[in-house]
């Protein structure tokens, strides 16, 4: 039996470090927890959630909404990622921002809250593109299936072994920070990157480093445009179905008590005036507004049109890239909303936001951290 | 609980160390070991089936001490008839009860008689035909006084659901495992050794092909009406390698999983796709079943003895219930008389026993006969394989009808490099290693170096190679 199992030992042993080092930084950095888990883990650990090689958001964000069931949810793309809940003036605020990529997924979100729990108020982010015509957001891009799974060990050291061990030797991964993080997944542990407990999402890289981005100066941005891709694809006329579905969700809201407040949310000015300056190729986002506020209220909700961030007077410096405002510039827009809408008064404090305002960290960062 | 699971790489080395190191020296805790473990393996699917499992080795092991007791004839014909009965019944009821009421409809319903359909929503329990089948053999081996009845219940329990072979066999004879439970077990290190690499070898089988060709099997069988003929050839010949290399992994498995544990079970496969003729095929293929059908029916309705026209009734009746015996379709009936439309032939002109060497003995390449017949019962087999795989018999005659198009010549979407070389690969190593027990025996490798190459290059080629974990195709046999 001993040269048995000497020699099957001696066989495994190669095996086993070497895949030990992949699977350790998988496991330890909580790539492979399960995405309905995510959120609670979260909390227990209380810090970011930034996983590398899968992003869950659906389940994950329906996770968050589940335990708070917040009075006031925030809801769109990653454009509304940026919106605290610190700027309010109570705790049951979350942001499920990243769950609606196009308009359908807005209706999917409603669809699977918790039963019984209605928000207060959803403050609804309307990327401009989910009424593009040349880009149909009504068939849904992604699927509302909400059994995301999370990526299985197998499959994250089988696709990324090579990948991990160069991450080592760029000193991307450290150990240190892998074994003493509190945070959920490699962008979390590594690049302080992810979202927070209320939802809203820390940029690491981009803060520290801003030059590093590939979007630095709007190169990216600009290159899309000229491209008509990537969101930024050329279309004169609206997506009247997304138009129609968009009713369809207010109705819906309206009939269960939800309060809504949609906003168009802000491109840097410089970039709208690039949009506006190639004719009618972006026509259709000018023909938004005039479409959309009717809608809203018609139900007696509010709505905002804030694609030019000049209307929110926020500058080139308050954008983390052409598509994503900074916290400050989020602060300037939930201050405009303030004024605008009388429901959404009763969560905020004026006071407290012109106090995080004025002593904002940075044109990037409100509270600095 | 499937072999090729996280699950059981976690089962075998806990079960391997109990039965090794804390029940060494006394073989009735180690049968009684075996049995706690089979039952935990299998009622990892669902623990209702071991209420079954139970019931039938109960039944078959209260029949063979009734046998050995009985003195009569006619006694003893009455008392095999319950173990016949009782194990015929269970497959009948949970296997083939929905497929006889709609065969029963559809024939009234034909001659306009419409009858309403009664089917049941039974679940199969995982090979259920493997160990029924088991258990008869051993009843059936005392009825005939071929071997004592045992008396001991851990051995028989044992023998039944000794978890390497319980879901989908080898279909072991009582003769040759029972007394394998009746002797102290010593642990051998070679046997153990090459059970490891057998392992190995099936584990490479299933993970890196046969999973990988499911994945092409699957789109091109549920499309079938949209591709083109190239794609429909290369649909069939990846689910002759699927088959194979899953069924065959699986023996391999559990053969070498066996031999961990001190145990031999018989082998299953051998090489089948390198034989020369379809009798050959049928030798090598699924070995186990071949030969209990061969043992407890061809033989017994008088085998290749009689009148011509009663070979050919004998050739058919094996084949159609071999067919049948896989599942309750008509796919697979059909698939039978096949292969005995295939055999006869060679039965009426004597030449069903002309291969029983290995093909090329003591020559690397084969002759230019030995190759045009292996390449003849190759294509010969991958074309009935198209009836096993689909989902009908109407399915069957449309996918064929496509595959003789002009498109052939289209080149396929599913044309992959990747596991062409991979089957290429898999047929250089059955050649080499044709006249050995199985692919990764390497007793007459003398370089350690070359030996522990092979062994690193498939671990690391299941994990970087292999797909998505799939089930066994047997399993609902």
């Amino acid at each position: 039996m001993k040269p048995f199992l000497l020699r099957l030992s001696v066989f495994l042993l190669p095996l086993l470090i070497l895949f030990f080092v992949p699977a350790f930084t998988v496991i330890k950095s909580g790539e492979t927890m399960q995405p309905g888990q995510l959120y609670s883990k979260q909390c227990e650990r209380n810090g970011l959630v930034g996983l590398a090689y899968s992003y869950p958001v659906k389940t994950y964000k329906l996770g968050g909404i589940k335990k708070i069931k917040p009075a006031i949810l925030i809801a769109g793309s990653s454009r509304v990622m940026q919106l605290r809940g610190d700027f309010f003036n109570t705790k049951s605020v979350y942001n499920a921002g990243g769950f609606v990529a196009n308009i359908a997924d807005a209706l999917c979100l409603l669809n699977n809250l918790p039963a019984g729990y209605n928000p207060k108020i959803l403050i609804l982010g309307l990327d401009q593109y989910f009424f593009n015509a040349a880009w149909d957001s009504v068939v849904m891009k992604g699927s509302c299936d909400l059994e995301e799974e999370g990526a299985d060990l197998r499959s994250l050291i089988k696709y990324n072994f090579t990948g991990i061990y160069a991450d080592y030797f760029k000193r991307k991964i450290l150990p240190g920070k892998l074994i003493t993080g509190n945070g959920i997944g490699l962008n979390a542990l590594m690049n302080n990157e992810g979202f927070r407990t209320d939802g809203s999402y820390r940029y690491g890289k981009l803060l520290s480093n801003p030059t590093a981005d590939e979007d630095y100066g709007f190169k990216d941005t600009y290159k899309r445009i000229s491209s008509g891709m990537g969101r930024f694809e050329y279309a004169t006329d609206i997506n009247m179905r997304a138009v129609a579905l968009l009713d369809n969700i207010l109705k819906t809201c309206a009939e269960r008590n939800i309060h809504v407040i949609g906003f168009l949310p802000a491109y840097p000015h410089i970039i709208v005036d690039t949009l506006m300056k190639l004719g009618d190729r972006y026509s259709y986002m000018g023909k938004l507004a005039g479409v959309l506020k009717p809608l809203f209220n018609k139900y007696g909700f509010t709505f905002a049109d804030y694609t030019d961030a000049a209307t929110l007077n926020a500058g080139p410096g308050e954008f983390i890239d052409g598509f994503h405002v900074s916290e400050k510039a989020m602060l300037r827009l939930i201050m405009d909303l303030y004024a605008r809408d009388n429901i959404l008064q009763q969560y905020c404090d004026t006071a407290k936001m012109k106090s995080l305002f004025i002593n904002a960290k940075s044109d990037r960062s409100v509270m600095g951290d | 609980m499937l072999f090729n699971s996280i699950e059981f790489l976690v089962f075998l080395p806990i079960v391997f160390f109990l039965y090794w190191f804390v029940f060494n020296n006394n073989l009735r805790l180690q049968n009684l070991l075996l049995i706690v473990v089979s039952f935990i393996f299998y009622g990892w699917w669902d623990w209702r089936f071991l209420i079954l499992l139970a019931f039938a080795s109960f039944t078959d092991y209260f029949v063979g001490i009734w046998l050995s007791n009985a003195i009569t004839a006619r006694g003893r014909k009455y008392i095999i008839s319950i173990s016949i009965c009782v194990n015929l019944s269970i497959l009948a009821f949970f296997k083939y009860f929905n497929f006889f009421a709609d065969t029963f409809v559809n024939a009234f319903g034909s001659v306009g008689v419409h009858i309403e359909p009664r089917t049941l929503n039974i679940v199969l329990p995982v090979g259920i035909s493997f160990y029924t089948f088991q258990t008869m053999s051993y009843t059936i081996d005392v009825y005939r006084k071929k071997m004592p009845a045992t008396k001991d219940i851990l051995q028989f329990f044992a023998f039944v659901s000794f978890f390497p072979q319980l879901v989908a066999g080898p279909i072991e004879r009582a003769s040759h495992m029972l007394p394998q439970y009746a002797v102290p077990r010593i642990f051998d290190f070679s046997k153990a050794k090459d059970g490891l690499r057998q392992m190995l070898g099936g584990f490479a089988k299933k993970i890196i092909i046969a999973d990988g060709c499911a994945t092409l099997v699957n789109a091109i069988f549920t499309n079938y009406k949209h591709l083109p003929a190239s794609s429909l050839v290369l649909g069939a010949f990846y689910f002759c390698i699927q088959i194979y290399c899953d069924f065959s992994g699986y023996s391999d498995i559990a053969i070498g999983s066996a031999r961990l544990f001190g145990f031999d079970l018989m082998r299953n496969f051998n090489c089948p796709y390198l034989s020369r003729d379809i009798a050959e095929f049928w030798r090598k293929w699924h070995i186990s079943l071949s030969t209990w059908f061969r043992d407890y029916l061809y033989i017994p309705i008088g085998g290749s003895k009689g009148s011509a026209w009663q070979k050919v009734r004998n050739v058919f009746i094996i084949f159609i219930v071999s067919g049948f015996w896989h599942g309750p379709n008509w796919t697979f009936i059909f698939w039978g008389a096949l292969n005995a439309v295939y055999f006869l032939p060679l039965l009426l002109s004597n030449k069903n026993r002309g291969h029983l060497d290995v093909a090329a003995h003591n020559r690397l390449l084969p002759s230019f006969r030995e190759l045009t017949g292996i390449v003849f019962t190759f294509s010969l087999t991958t074309f009935a394989w198209i009836f096993f795989r689909s989902a009908s018999i109407h399915d069957a005659f449309l996918y064929i009808g496509r595959m003789f198009s002009p498109s052939i010549m289209s080149r396929s979407a599913y044309f992959s490099p990747k596991y062409l070389l991979l089957i290429a690969l898999l047929f250089i190593a059955e050649w080499l290693q044709r006249d050995k027990p199985h692919i990764l025996y390497f007793e007459n490798v003398k370089s350690p170096v070359i030996r522990w190459a092979t062994y690193y290059a498939i671990v690391i080629g299941i994990f970087f190679l292999g797909s998505a974990q799939q089930s066994f195709i047997y399993f609902q046999f």
